[in-house]
């Protein structure tokens, strides 16, 4: 296991994978206040004369909501666009044939491959929260550290579900594509369905980010604390991450190279 | 004692037939020549050896382990070196970290690898890129590289999917040495297609066709078997090969004589008289000899031979040569019934 995640951290770095997420990351934690601080200026000269936009006053909670918003949109897609052939890759291209012909335990294989990655993402969010929070603090003023902590903490959970569930559909099929085809799905269709159906809404994987960007405040509304619900709803994210990742092992466990 | 043993083993790819009823087995430190034509089912086979594939029917021990029903068995990965047609390996990786890797799979700690990585990159010839990126590695340098990985394990059991292929002729000579050099030590198989390869290593010879085995035996008794009454006579001038041709002609052991480069292939029924009366024939017809010799079948002979479904030459002295594999053949036949090629059938 030890040999494994020793590999999957060097190819994180030969492979300067490790620089694309936290690159995004790092521009949706600056570009997110940014916008909001320059977005009255924007439709000010936009609009030109007799223009009058009736809008709340922008402040600090703001520039961290539109990061979280930046993440649950282009950022998840992000992660399933650069992990799509975790499993599906290497197969495709006769390594991993090479590495099971190795006494080498598939799910040993998994683990090691889910935890770096895993990491890796998680990591590269974070690191995208502490740039959010000081442009925020830089450009609109001083945020609610508190409530900017708990909200990263239930966005974690769903980010890396969104990977595993990746992770997932890469074992189950042999295409990255249709890997990454089939992982785009749950991530409209849960917030979909929740939206129709309130009880998925609130205790679902995608309860986790809504509960995330209310803790948050934004538009106006105050900041709510913490529900119950969306514990729950990180509880049940993290334990559909370790089923994600046994679910791969099945479908690796059979699967002929 | 053999090393590799099949029994009946099946494999079926959406209802075609890749590997059909194949039993053998293969004595422990032989080399081990898996011949067939492309698509004859060897990959196939050696896949389910290493357990990369699941056999549909079937049983086989590799080096003690079954691999029909444990491809997850990790006793038999342990125990088996394994080279793909085309090696994969990570690109980012340098040549030394990608064995260094494998060693460390293997359970050798990160010093034991990197000399046993070392050794074997000097054998392959590769010492001089060792810290070079796979990823701008030929096709040949690969080759060698998943030959030395495949013996990073130190296996009891190696198996070669066409490990010649891609090298040149001085790289493939080095490969083939280093194959028949490792002749008991481990239990080889070596697939290829490459006749000439096979006779060059292999102390056994097991002979493929459309997922049967049509023949198997050391290659010595194989080659004996198909031993053709050929003999190869040479004169000076076109002129003097015409009247030894025409004197030939009139032999009553005479069955075939073929021309072609500077001299004639004469097949005939009797060996005997024909290797008695040909010199007086040559010198009957005035003409100088050059050169007179029986012709040694090569492993090419057998092949044709077998792909074409002939029987071998029923004149010939046969020793105990198997067709059908050394078990009692799937059909119910034995050494001296027809075999599958014999009879023409699948």
């Amino acid at each position: 296991m030890r040999v494994l995640v020793g590999k999957e951290i060097l190819e994180l770095r030969r492979t300067f994978r490790f620089i694309v997420l936290p690159a995004l990351f790092l521009v949706f934690g600056i570009t997110g206040p940014a916008i909001i601080r320059t977005l009255p200026l924007i439709l000010k000269n936009a609009g030109g004369q007799g223009f009058d936009l009736q809008m709340p006053d922008f402040g600090p909670a703001d520039g961290l909501a539109q990061f979280l918003q930046l993440t649950r949109q282009m950022g998840l897609l992000a992660v399933i666009v650069v992990y799509m052939g975790i499993v599906a890759g290497e197969r495709k291209d006769g390594t991993l044939a090479m590495l099971f012909v190795k006494p080498v335990s598939r799910l040993d294989f998994l683990w090691a491959r889910w935890a770096v990655n895993g990491a890796y993402v998680l990591v590269s969010f974070l690191l995208g929260c502490a740039v959010a929070v000081l442009y925020t603090l830089l450009l609109l003023g001083r945020p609610d550290y508190g409530a900017m902590a708990a909200a990263t903490g239930l966005y974690l959970t769903y980010v890396l579900l969104v990977f595993s569930w990746t992770t997932l559909f890469s074992a189950l099929v042999r295409s990255s594509a249709v890997a990454a085809g089939l992982s785009v799905v749950p991530l409209f269709l849960l917030g979909l369905l929740g939206f129709i159906w309130k009880p998925l809404g609130l205790y679902g994987p995608y309860g986790a980010t809504a509960a995330g960007t209310a803790v948050v405040g934004a538009a106006g509304i105050p900041p709510v604390p913490v529900p119950g619900s969306a514990l729950i709803s990180a509880v049940l994210n993290l334990a559909l991450c370790v089923l994600c990742v046994l679910g791969a092992y099945r479908a690796l466990r059979r699967a002929e190279l | 004692m053999n090393a590799i043993e099949l029994d009946g083993l099946t494999r079926d790819f959406d209802g075609f037939r890749a590997v059909d009823s194949l039993t053998l087995g293969v004595p422990k430190g032989e080399v081990y020549g898996f011949l067939g034509p492309n698509g004859a089912g060897k990959t196939t086979t050696l896949k389910m050896l290493a357990g990369l594939l699941s056999p549909t029917s079937g049983q086989a021990k590799v080096a003690g382990e079954s691999v029909g029903s444990g491809t997850s068995s990790l006793n038999l990965r342990r125990k088996v070196g394994f080279l793909a047609e085309e090696p994969s390996f990570y690109p980012w990786m340098t040549a030394e970290e990608s064995l260094v890797f494998v060693g460390r799979l293997f359970g050798a700690d990160t010093t034991e690898a990197r000399r046993r990585a070392d050794g074997l990159l000097e054998i392959v010839d590769l010492a001089g890129r060792r810290n070079d990126r796979i990823r701008g590695f030929s096709r040949g340098m690969r080759q060698r590289l998943g030959i030395a990985q495949a013996l990073m394990g130190k296996p009891e059991v190696l198996l070669l999917d066409e490990p010649a292929s891609a090298l040149d002729p001085i790289g493939r000579k080095e490969i083939l040495d280093l194959i028949a050099s490792l002749g008991g030590e481990a239990t080889i198989i070596m697939s290829s297609h490459v006749l000439d390869d096979v006779q060059r290593v292999s102390t056994w010879v097991g002979i493929l066709r459309e997922g049967r085995l049509v023949a198997e035996a050391p290659l010595d008794d194989l080659l004996l078997r198909y031993a053709r009454p050929v003999f190869h006579l040479e004169v000076a001038g076109l002129a003097e090969r015409e009247r030894v041709a025409a004197r030939l002609r009139g032999e009553s052991w005479l069955r075939e004589i073929v021309g072609g480069g500077g001299g004639l292939r004469i097949l005939v029924a009797d060996p005997e008289a024909a290797q008695l009366r040909i010199p007086g024939l040559v010198a009957e017809a005035e003409a100088h000899l050059v050169e007179f010799a029986t012709v040694t079948p090569t492993l090419e002979d057998v092949f044709i031979h077998l792909m074409r479904g002939e029987a071998p030459p029923a004149d010939t002295e046969r020793p105990e040569t198997q067709v059908g594999g050394d078990h009692p053949h799937p059909d119910g036949g034995d050494d001296d019934a027809p075999s599958a090629a014999e009879k023409g059938a699948r």
